[in-house]
């Protein structure tokens, strides 16, 4: 009889080791460390905002067009409608995938990312107007909601819309027996659970909180939530840390300041 | 596209009458173009085109094996997908972008399908009749400011001559097996004669005679009588032209239009030739590659 397969500590199912014997993920990374990240703001010309976010190799595009009169028959009298698009280019993950706006994917993804700017966008400030908010995944390679929201976010804040707080989406991965803090598409699987978690990280408020597959037990879920919102802090800093450097960069080209 | 009043309308017809145009170029004048290339890891060959930081395309090319058609057996095939994304104009939501999507993709296929990419296509058969490589070109438009053919087809050739294909070997079968083909997947190659393929130029007329623009932006796409576009290859060819628009043009005009359209894609191709070689050397020697625009 053969022998069975030498595994490393936590071999996983697919006989790839996804934390080494130093604790170090399969990209170097720390269980706790998520992907670095780089965005810009204003980064198209026709869109009233735009957002480009880098997270890893997972990239992605966000326009916001509006406040502006509604294109469709739907609109509320006295607070402002919010509309998303999700998707993705085919060119986006290694295999060649057709996939187009209204896939059922694409459409999930839409619906969270409105759901969630309609809680903090001050709807009221602007009734009988349409916001839309466009995403365009460039490069999947996992957590491509979480780069959704965190651009959507950024082109919201460039278009000038009032919101109460940021949204910062993080998702946590559970491999190897241990959680990962922003699994990239290597090390998260649809055998495994993820928890995406948006914070609006000034008021420290849980905006969306999605499962997938399940955790062992409540302990579990607590420890997973921890590791989100610590990821969603570190992510906010870098997103606030760019949105002030844009806007001093304003205010520097308007003369207000000096750089 | 953009609605013009017919004051702003007057106000671009008047100035191309003096050669004038609002953002101070001649009539055959481009914009500024941004070229660069590889810029997508998922894909064999990338390019993004940007024409005066206004239009703005992506292209990427994936390879596969496949069967050739049965019409052209010793040919590859150049497979092509456009879509418009909802970034460039909130008229592109859903199924919005559908038909200009179609469109370019069609005009696309009807440039690559001309006489003088033959070569090309014969460079991507593996064995005549069984194997050949087809190259699924998809093309993704981020921001759309006018001449959006032009920049897709100046993306596609750029992603096309920095492509490069894993080597294949064919392993003649014994008696009566067919032959059979091995991917290398440690070694690549480049497209041979990628140089030969072309790019559009697009001029429009704008209502009177002998008048016309190249590189329009989309106030004067959108006020302008009648287009002209021209597939322009390095051999000095020109493959298939087509007009659109609701005005005529006359034949003294269309005449010089095209010499024109001729003149200036021979241009663009020198300059991005040019360009591109020192790309590709670069990447070669494994120079460092500053990346720019939003990758950066």
């Amino acid at each position: 009889m053969a022998p069975p397969p030498k595994r490393g500590r936590g071999g996983g199912a697919r006989g790839l080791e996804y934390i080494s014997l130093d604790g170090l993920r399969v990209d170097g990374r720390l269980h706790t460390e998520v992907r670095k990240i780089r965005c810009s703001l204003g980064t198209l010309s026709r869109a009233d905002g735009s957002a480009y976010y880098e997270q890893g190799n997972t990239r992605v595009l966000a326009a916001v067009y509006g406040p502006r009169e509604p294109t469709g028959r739907d609109f509320e009298h006295d607070k402002a409608i919010v509309k998303c698009e999700f998707s993705t280019a085919m060119f986006a993950s290694t295999a060649r995938r057709r996939t187009w706006k209204g896939d059922r994917k694409s459409t999930a993804a839409a619906i969270v990312v409105q759901r969630l700017f309609e809680g903090v966008i001050l709807l009221a400030e602007y009734p009988r107007c349409q916001i839309d908010i466009y995403v365009q995944v460039l490069q999947n390679d996992g957590g491509t909601l979480v780069a959704a929201v965190n651009a959507a976010c950024l082109a919201l804040i460039n278009a000038g819309v009032a919101m109460s707080d940021y949204v910062v989406a993080c998702s946590v991965g559970y491999v190897d027996n241990t959680f990962v803090a922003d699994p990239n598409s290597l090390e998260s699987g649809s055998d495994r659970p993820e928890l995406t978690l948006a914070i609006t990280p000034h008021s420290g408020k849980i905006c969306s909180c999605q499962l997938v597959s399940k955790l062992a037990d409540d302990a579990s879920f607590e420890s997973a939530m921890q590791y989100a919102t610590a990821g969603a802090k570190q992510i906010f800093q870098v997103l606030e840390y760019e949105v002030k450097k844009y806007s001093l960069g304003l205010l520097d080209s308007r003369g207000m300041v000096a750089l | 596209m953009q609605f013009l009043s017919d004051a702003e309308c007057e106000y671009i017809r008047n100035g191309a009458k003096d050669g004038i145009r609002s953002d101070g170029r001649a009539m055959l004048d481009i914009r500024p173009v941004t070229l660069e290339t590889t810029v997508l890891p998922t894909a064999s060959g990338s390019a993004r085109v940007r024409i005066g930081k206004v239009t703005d395309i992506l292209v990427g090319i994936k390879p596969e094996v496949a069967e050739p058609s049965q019409d052209f057996p010793d040919e590859g095939i150049i497979s092509f997908t456009v879509e418009c994304s909802s970034l460039a104009s909130p008229d592109f939501v859903g199924r919005g972008g559908a038909d200009l999507s179609a469109e370019l993709g069609q005009l696309l296929t009807r440039l690559y399908t001309s006489p003088v990419t033959r070569e090309l296509r014969r460079s991507l058969s593996i064995i005549k009749g069984k194997k050949c490589w087809i190259l699924h070109i998809d093309a993704l438009v981020l921001d759309s400011g006018g001449n959006l053919f032009g920049a897709l087809s100046l993306a596609v050739r750029a992603a096309l001559r920095v492509v490069i294909l894993p080597r294949v070997i064919v392993i003649p079968g014994e008696a009566d097996d067919d032959d059979e083909i091995e991917v290398d997947e440690e070694e690549f190659k480049m497209l041979e004669r990628s140089r030969d393929a072309p790019i559009a130029v697009t001029l429009a007329s704008q209502g009177d005679r002998g008048i016309y623009m190249a590189d329009c932006t989309s106030e004067e796409e959108s006020c302008a009588t009648a287009s002209i576009t021209m597939g322009v290859s390095p051999l000095g060819k020109s493959c298939g032209a087509v007009s659109a628009g609701t005005g005529g043009i006359d034949l003294d005009t269309l005449s010089s239009m095209l010499k024109d359209a001729a003149q200036l894609g021979l241009e663009i191709l020198d300059a991005t030739d040019r360009f591109l070689k020192t790309d590709i050397d670069n990447r070669m020697s494994g120079a460092p590659i500053v990346p720019i625009g939003f990758f950066s």
